[in-house]
């Protein structure tokens, strides 16, 4: 079974990149909100 | 408030967060409460309205998420690190078990992201709460997404253990109808010019898709899976060694909290831009006249 380390690879790399994507995602998306208020209440 | 809003949040008919005070006031620190919450109308409920009100789920939400999100972050970098360099191989599986670490806590998650997604539309069609509508918008989509994991995961396992990336057994299959009903949930709740019914409507398939949980858990003992049965179950002990138990769980705690951390972040950013839509439309209106 030496060929099994690329399953377990893709397998670790898919959930990085899931986790990334929702993690980063929701971070920015609540920045860009927090922003807009800010700039249509300060203005 | 005239616009159908409590705190930026569309008004449900009949919601018992009907406020129909007009025009809005600006709130004072800290906001007030719709009088409906101030009540003790319904004790035993009192505490899920008092927290989930718009306005102190921002304020809760800004204290815990870096919370969850550091212990989502440092719990999850610890269990996958330790089921990948430290945690033994299988005697059978070799190191292919590995995936187990992100396969079976992924699996765990799309079930308990779909219970609260279930919970949501309950809290919604029940008591017609807005911020359980919104609650059910964001999980839907990273339930998908942790669903999603599952089976790709368990598929990059199966392929070097079962000679198949996928087949059409009971509890793959019912994993597969998870997916769906999620990207059903997705779907559905975007689907109606009326957010109130896409709402509702939505939430009715996630009630209706519970009873997928149950044939989830159940597949691999009610048929003959090629999956294997549950190796950790609430009634007996672990049919695993502790040393890969623990990274399991650990990660399986990391996940959780991750999740916790993102819906957060999410439904704290849906306030937000419900606020400033409301907040246009105001000014729009006000440039009318």
């Amino acid at each position: 079974m030496s060929g099994v380390w690329a399953y377990v690879d893709a397998a670790y790399g898919l959930c990085a990149a899931l986790g990334l994507w929702l993690g980063v995602g929701a971070a920015l998306r609540l920045r860009r909100a927090r922003r807009a208020l800010a700039r249509i209440e300060g203005s | 408030m005239g616009e159908g809003l409590v705190e930026g949040i569309p008004r449900r008919r009949g919601s018992r967060h009907a406020v129909t005070t007009d025009p809005p006031k600006r709130a004072p620190s800290p906001e007030p409460m719709p009088p409906e919450l101030t009540t003790t109308a319904v004790p035993a409920t009192g505490w899920l309205h008092r927290y989930a009100h718009p306005g102190r789920f921002l304020r809760l939400g800004a204290t815990v998420q870096p919370w969850l999100s550091a212990a989502g972050l440092i719990l999850t970098l610890a269990g996958l690190g330790w089921g990948l360099f430290i945690a033994p191989a299988d005697w059978q599986q070799g190191d292919a078990v590995r995936i187990m670490y992100v396969h079976v806590p992924a699996a765990w998650l799309a079930s308990a992201a779909y219970l609260a997604l279930a919970a949501c539309g309950f809290a919604s069609l029940v008591w017609r709460h807005p911020l359980a509508d919104l609650a059910a918008v964001e999980i839907g989509p990273v339930g998908a997404g942790v669903t999603a994991l599952c089976l790709a995961s368990g598929s990059l396992w199966g392929r070097p253990m079962w000679g198949a990336w996928w087949v059409w057994d009971a509890r793959l299959t019912s994993v597969l109808v998870l997916f769906f009903l999620f990207l059903g949930h997705v779907v559905l709740v975007r689907s109606f010019d009326d957010p109130a019914r896409g709402a509702r409507s939505a939430a009715i398939l996630a009630l209706v898709g519970v009873l997928d949980l149950p044939i989830i858990k159940f597949s691999v003992q009610w048929w003959n899976t090629l999956h294997q049965p549950d190796s950790i179950t609430l009634t007996a002990a672990p049919a695993m060694s502790l040393s890969m138990l623990w990274p399991l769980l650990v990660t399986a705690l990391g996940f959780s909290f991750g999740f916790a951390a993102i819906v957060v972040a999410r439904v704290r950013a849906a306030i937000l831009e419900q606020r400033v839509r409301v907040a246009m439309q105001r000014r729009a209106r006000m440039a009318e006249r």
